[in-house]
């Protein structure tokens, strides 16, 4: 079933992509450069938390709040505060193995070019839903997750305007336990993921793949509602405005994780019966 | 240079070489150490050789408590020398005391001194490899606020190579004591006693090499010899002057009741400190410590008949005494001879024999079981066993008005007339084959059917209870582990100790009413040795039951999670090794069913507290670690909840 939904995915992706590609022909030229350039790698730290609170049954709220730093002429390696981001949605559990979500982000973005004489703090706007599977192999589990992402974005010049674009990305992640037979409390394990971000909109005209995602990060279960991990991440990425030329950074990343329930005792039991 | 550097390499390895070797060799010891009835601390060094732990170097055990002290009255000891190889060997030093303190005090120094007063006994000398060496010095002084006032007791011992020498006095608060021993050991020449006041010799010993042969004494200005081991006698033997020897002086001075025994006396009272020093020694491995002062004494080798006939006497009067108190002891034949003549007769008759059969031969049964019987004359001793003449087989008995005679039918069998071991043997046969006769012409009178009968159901249930128990047992311990096991076996031991118990009882009503407590113990055994051996499975019941099943939704995946830990690991940690030690430690039929009640208790008790709110426990559970705590905590939020 999972994967039947995945593969009508993929092509309503292929063809997305296919027809904003078709769609930038019309605006204006661009002088893309005769080979792709890439850029020196930037560096980033993040520290994210990631809150999945139970409200309901079937239903949780999903809080995350990341803080981006990010490299500037100052301010090397760690860098100045980049964006703060937050994302919240309500969550519903179709099974075990199996949710949804849908909800706004605010990301408040910050100028890090020193130089600038433009406005320092812009926010974001977006809206959006991910559909997450998991399956279990052997000791590991994999997920999939698909997220979709309806964003208004603008620049940090005065006056500036919003742009709208879409964002299509799919995520694969592997958890492997590495001290136990499975996931379970007081457990290591690693987990390999890939993400590729495709953007479509008005805007986009040679640069849909705004990011390659590449991250290897290890974690610890320290108990069943809370864990910790830390992971290196490698991107690169179209420019939005011109298509030839490609970002890359090395980013850090330092995550918690926690599922806080408060519901009353009587009401959260049974925990896994849901289809009962 | 590169030379020198390396002399100075190896050098240097050489040395913490040989300082390995060293640190090897010894070890030291220092914490507590019980030996007997002296507990304390010690601190000793040792070697370790074949897996043994040999005493070697300074050793030093004592044991001293203020609190008890000014409470109420502390036993001290110290305890210190020196082993080489695991033998006593350089100056030793033991000391006693028993003391009480008012709660006087001094300040001397920047130090406060409590006064004390008791008694102090303190012993010391010098050890060579294991044997006394030197002058030994006994004393026992009595001590007020710390001060001597006055010693009870002196000893001054000198021995060469283990073997008491030369002079040697013995003093006590009345009367002091000089004597001479021979090179080895064999008392000899005059001893002599004196009056600590009056300074005149009272009483004397004299010995020939050993023999004590006469003893002089003097009271009330009246002068007395007593002559005591002949020196005719063909066949001396060598033994110890020790209180077997006294024994038998008591014995050998029998006709002269008046005398005042001050040199027993004193000999006795040195012996005894001895002894506490000679235990305390062997305990700790080395080799036996005693004055061993030696003396000679007759000896009256016994042929096999002698031989025989000693045995057969002590059987006749271990069966004649345990049948004469069967039946003096039955509290139902008791009830019976009052309106039974013929039970009133046999238990009177059973009561003469007793009193002129057995009686006499007490004191000379222990000189049997105490081994002297061969240093004594028998042809004396059976002529004064009976001093008023030998018992007569005809045992008259009157009865109210009418009289009756107890006699065998055939008294012509035993021969009452000698002087010697055989005679003595067939008037034990004789009391033996009479209370035989009654006791079988009593049996049926000594219980009643009813209680009989009783005692006959209650044996049969109480074997196979605990036969069943047995049973439960084996197939309960299969699978468990060590510790369980181990309780396990002491609980068939508690319930074997207690059969034995119940078999030696010999009155009946007796045995009727422990045999029902015991029973009621057999149950109570077997449904504790029940919840012992479920304890292993109720324990995971319970970590299951506080183990939640949680979603975790960043992994997708259902993990356990321990809840209230804090309980779980009261009930894991604390109270089941409680309740198993409980069992291995201490235990008798009362404590059974408490015990049981308490295990019931807590395992429902942990179901129960499961679906409670238990913040206000777990929050005290965490700071508690004593079992007897941890258990009124549980019962406890029972009653705050009742409330």
């Amino acid at each position: 079933m999972g994967k039947h939904k995945i593969s009508l995915f993929g092509c309503f992706l292929f063809v997305c992509v296919f027809v904003f590609n078709l769609h930038s022909q019309e605006s204006e030229p661009i002088e893309l450069p005769p080979y792709s350039k890439y850029k020196e790698p930037v560096s980033k730290v993040w520290f994210n938390t990631y809150g999945n609170i139970r409200i309901g049954k079937r239903f949780f709220w999903d809080a995350q709040t990341h803080f981006r730093f990010q490299e500037s002429v100052n301010t090397p390696f760690i860098g100045q505060i980049g964006q703060i981001y937050n994302r919240h949605a309500i969550g519903y559990i179709y099974d075990k193995k199996t949710n949804f979500s849908l909800g706004g982000v605010v990301r408040i973005n910050f100028n890090t070019d020193e130089e600038s004489t433009d406005r320092n703090v812009v926010p974001e706007w977006r809206i959006w839903h991910q559909y997450q599977f998991a399956m279990p192999l052997y000791n590991a589990m994999i997920y999939h997750r698909i997220r979709i992402e309806h964003r208004w974005t603008q620049g940090f010049a005065e006056n500036s305007n919003y742009i709208f674009r879409n964002r299509w990305r799919y995520m694969f992640r592997a958890k492997i336990p590495l001290n136990d037979h499975k996931l379970k409390p007081k457990t290591y394990y690693i987990s390999p993921e890939a993400e590729l971000i495709m953007q479509s909109g008005k805007e986009v005209v040679a640069s849909p793949m705004e990011d390659l995602r590449l991250t290897t990060t290890i974690g610890y279960i320290a108990t069943p509602r809370l864990t910790f991990a830390a992971g290196l991440m490698y991107s690169q990425g179209q420019d939005l405005y011109n298509g030839g030329n490609y970002k890359q950074s090395w980013t850090l990343r330092f995550h918690m994780y926690f599922s806080p329930d408060f519901r009353r005792i009587k009401n959260k039991l049974p925990e896994i019966h849901l289809t009962d | 240079m590169n030379q020198f550097l390396l002399r100075y390499v190896s050098t240097l390895t050489l040395c913490l070489f040989s300082l390995i070797i060293i640190g090897q060799e010894k070890e030291q010891y220092n914490g507590l150490l019980k030996i007997g009835p002296y507990s304390g601390n010690a601190k000793y060094q040792y070697v370790v050789a074949n897996g043994d732990s040999i005493y070697d170097g300074p050793f030093l055990f004592q044991r001293s408590n203020l609190e008890t002290l000014l409470k109420d009255q502390d036993s001290s000891f110290l305890i210190k020398g020196n082993f080489k190889d695991s033998r006593a060997n350089g100056p030793w030093q033991f000391q006693f005391g028993e003391f009480t303190s008012e709660s006087k005090s001094e300040v001397v120094d920047f130090e406060y001194r409590i006064l004390v007063s008791g008694t102090q006994e303190k012993s010391s000398g010098n050890f060579d490899n294991g044997a006394p060496d030197g002058e030994w010095i006994s004393t026992i002084q009595e001590i007020e606020n710390s001060e001597v006032t006055k010693t009870t007791f002196k000893s001054n011992i000198t021995f060469e190579d283990g073997v008491p020498q030369k002079n040697f006095q013995i003093e006590n608060d009345s009367s002091a004591l000089v004597g001479r021993l021979l090179r080895d050991g064999m008392a000899h020449d005059e001893w002599t006693s004196y009056g600590t006041d009056i300074l005149v010799d009272i009483e004397n010993w004299f010995f020939e090499e050993g023999l004590l042969t006469r003893i002089k004494m003097e009271t009330d200005g009246m002068k007395k010899e007593i002559p005591v081991f002949k020196s005719d006698h063909f066949n001396y033997r060598t033994i110890p002057l020790d209180h077997r020897f006294l024994r038998l002086l008591e014995i050998q001075l029998e006709s002269y009741p008046s005398t005042q025994r001050r040199i027993g006396q004193l000999i006795s009272d040195n012996l005894y400190q001895y002894e506490k020093i000679n235990f305390l020694i062997t305990q700790l491995g080395s080799t036996p410590f005693s004055p061993i002062m030696k003396v000679r004494v007759p000896y009256f080798a016994l042929d096999s008949l002698q031989n025989k006939s000693l045995k057969n006497i002590v059987s006749n009067y271990e069966s004649s005494s345990n049948m004469a108190l069967t039946i003096l002891s039955n509290s139902h034949l008791n009830i019976v001879k009052r309106t039974d003549k013929e039970a009133a007769f046999l238990y009177d008759v059973a009561k003469r024999l007793k009193e002129e059969y057995l009686n006499p031969l007490e004191t000379y049964i222990e000189l049997y079981k105490d081994s002297i019987v061969p240093y004594l004359d028998n042809e004396k001793i059976t002529q004064r066993l009976w001093p008023n003449g030998k018992p007569q087989k005809d045992i008259l008995i009157k009865l109210n008005e009418t009289e009756r005679t107890f006699e065998l039918s055939n008294k012509d069998d035993f021969d009452f007339s000698g002087v010697n071991l055989k005679t003595v043997e067939y008037i034990t046969d004789y009391a033996k084959t009479s209370l035989t006769q009654i006791l079988e012409r009593l049996d049926p009178k000594m219980s009643d059917d009813l209680q009989m009968q009783s005692l006959q159901e209650l044996e049969n249930d109480l074997i196979s209870l605990n036969n069943l128990l047995g049973q439960q047992v084996d197939s309960l311990s299969g699978s468990l582990s060590n510790p369980y096991k181990t309780s396990l076996k002491k609980l068939i031991g508690l319930a074997d100790k207690n059969l034995s118990a119940y078999a030696t009882i010999s009155n009946p009503s007796e045995k009727l009413t422990y045999g029902e407590s015991l029973k009621t113990c057999l149950n109570e055994i077997s449904s504790l040795s029940t919840s012992i051996a479920s304890l292993p499975e109720k324990k995971m019941e319970i970590e299951n039951l506080y183990t939640d099943d949680i979603w975790n939704p960043f992994m997708a995946t259902v993990m356990e999670e321990e809840v209230k830990k804090r309980i779980v690991e009261s009930y894991t940690e604390i109270l089941i090794p409680y309740f198993i030690e409980s069992i291995t430690d201490t235990l008798n039929c009362d404590q059974i069913e408490p015990l049981n009640n308490q295990i019931i208790y807590t395992n429902n008790r942990m179901v129960d507290l499961r679906e409670m709110d238990t913040r206000k426990l777990e929050r005290k559970l965490r700071r508690e670690r004593r079992p007897a705590a941890v258990l009124k905590l549980l019962h406890q939020q029972v009653t705050s909840k009742n409330k």
